[in-house]
């Protein structure tokens, strides 16, 4: 029976949780299971919204044997508006059963033939199956740098689940931990990091409700600046980070002038298979001027440190933004955070080797910041 | 022309799965030949697309479940000369 690609409809709800139930029994991972609601909660298609997010199903008879989400917003290339989509989520039948081993393809090459102009963000590093696959048609890839700054040493050590994952890892952990050797150490190297002779008195950090006109100016004259950016309007902010949400937005300014913005997590983690039970603060978000992506991260890595985080977070593909970074003591790690292009978006960066290092991506692009 | 398509697709597939070319027939499925991953069945067909130079449609790829499928759709997608 042939395998069709449909919008994902309520009727198809049963079938898709059988399709997750098939996927359950093979072993998969929660991480890897379907939505369950066929309507996107947090993005869904509304009149008039230029940024939204469709599920499709890959429907064979009453059954479903795959499924996918497209994120579709509009993006500026240089200055030059284009909408884009991103593609995400995508789970084939192909992962337990052989016979299915075509629809992976099929959902793929079927969103690209409908939306050339296509990216993919995360998928856990360059080996996974569908980076791999992204690989092999023809699609640019590049990492997006991981940041991280520790704010409590002793905590990171005892807590960060990622460090303690095995019994050397956690002796060396707790050696350090306990001897004040670790803490003094982090100390040093994030102090070493951070020598810098810039002034940050004027800059000043104002949490807000929401996103004003003040966002529209920031985003006006410094989308131009970015080689690929995600369309950052007051209109889009309030979509992605609204009032009554978790997110904490900051407006930066500098001798009372608006600069840039910031989007801020502090969570509390649960027996986080990375973060273990620490406090982590998350840089989610930001947009300035280039040369005031400093300023913009001082004034947000300081929000989260009188906030009493453990651990503060980014990851950052602008080399603007990942100097400011580096300057304001966060240390570099291995990300395995994948940022793919279609070869028709590719284009648009005109080459892409060239220019990726000035598109503006962060967690706050892609499925946002999920886990944190 | 059946023969002449079967003989290419199999050269491409014993490269690509490093197996035998004896060991490529036409009822070969993803079901006998262990290397026949959903990663290797896009560079499969990517060879294909290449060597005949022809474009599978999404559609298409759900009617290949073996070898011989492969060389049915070749065959009707192909114009070989006469």
């Amino acid at each position: 029976m042939p395998i069709t690609i449909q919008p994902y409809t309520e009727d198809r709800v049963p079938a898709v949780k059988d399709f997750n139930i098939r996927l359950k029994r093979a072993g998969a991972f929660s991480d890897f299971l379907f939505f369950e609601n066929h309507t996107p909660e947090s993005l869904p298609k509304l009149p008039g919204r230029e940024i939204y997010e469709e599920y499709f199903v890959a429907i064979e008879g009453a059954n479903v044997r795959g499924a996918f989400a497209l994120k579709h917003q509009r993006f500026s290339f240089f200055g030059d508006i284009e909408p884009v989509s991103f593609y995400h989520f995508p789970l084939s039948e192909g992962i337990i059963n052989r016979a299915y081993i075509n629809v992976g393809i099929h959902m793929l090459r079927g969103a690209l033939r409908d939306h050339p102009v296509m990216f993919a963000l995360g998928m856990g590093g360059f080996e996974q199956p569908l980076p791999r696959m992204l690989k092999a048609l023809g699609w640019s890839m590049t990492l997006v740098p991981f940041y991280f700054r520790v704010v409590r040493p002793f905590r990171f050590l005892r807590g960060m689940a990622e460090l303690r994952r095995f019994t050397a890892g956690r002796v060396i952990a707790d050696l350090a931990a306990f001897s004040g050797l670790g803490s003094l150490g982090i100390r040093l190297v994030h102090a070493w990091r951070s020598q810098s002779k810039t002034k940050y008195d004027s800059v000043k950090a104002e949490q807000v409700e929401n996103f004003g006109i003040w966002a529209d100016d920031i985003w006006n004259s410094s989308r131009a600046r970015y080689s690929m950016i995600g369309e950052r309007d007051q209109r889009n902010l309030n979509i992605l980070y609204p009032r009554d949400s978790k997110f904490i937005r900051l407006k930066i300014t500098k001798d009372g002038a608006s600069i840039g913005w910031i989007v801020l997590l502090d969570t509390q983690m649960q027996t986080n298979r990375h973060f273990g039970n620490l406090r982590v603060g998350s840089i989610v978000d930001c947009l300035a001027l280039p040369e005031d992506a400093g300023d913009v991260i001082h004034a947000g890595a300081e929000f989260l440190h009188n906030r009493s985080v453990e651990l503060i977070i980014s990851n950052q593909l602008h080399k603007a933004w990942t100097t400011a970074l580096a300057r304001n003591g966060f240390l570099k790690a291995t990300s395995n955070c994948v940022f793919a292009t279609s070869p028709q978006l590719s284009a648009l960066l005109r080459p892409f080797e060239a220019s990726v290092s000035e598109a503006h991506l962060n967690r706050g692009d892609g499925d946002g910041p999920i886990h944190l | 022309m059946t023969a002449q398509v079967f003989a290419t697709v199999q050269r491409i597939a014993s490269n690509l799965f490093q197996v035998p070319l004896r060991q490529i027939a036409p009822n070969s499925s993803p079901e006998t030949i262990q290397a026949w991953d959903s990663i290797q069945q896009l560079n499969l067909v990517l060879a294909l697309e290449q060597e005949f130079d022809v474009q599978f449609e999404p559609e298409e790829l759900e009617q290949i479940h073996c070898i011989d499928d492969i060389v049915q759709l070749l065959e009707n997608k192909v114009r070989f000369p006469s």
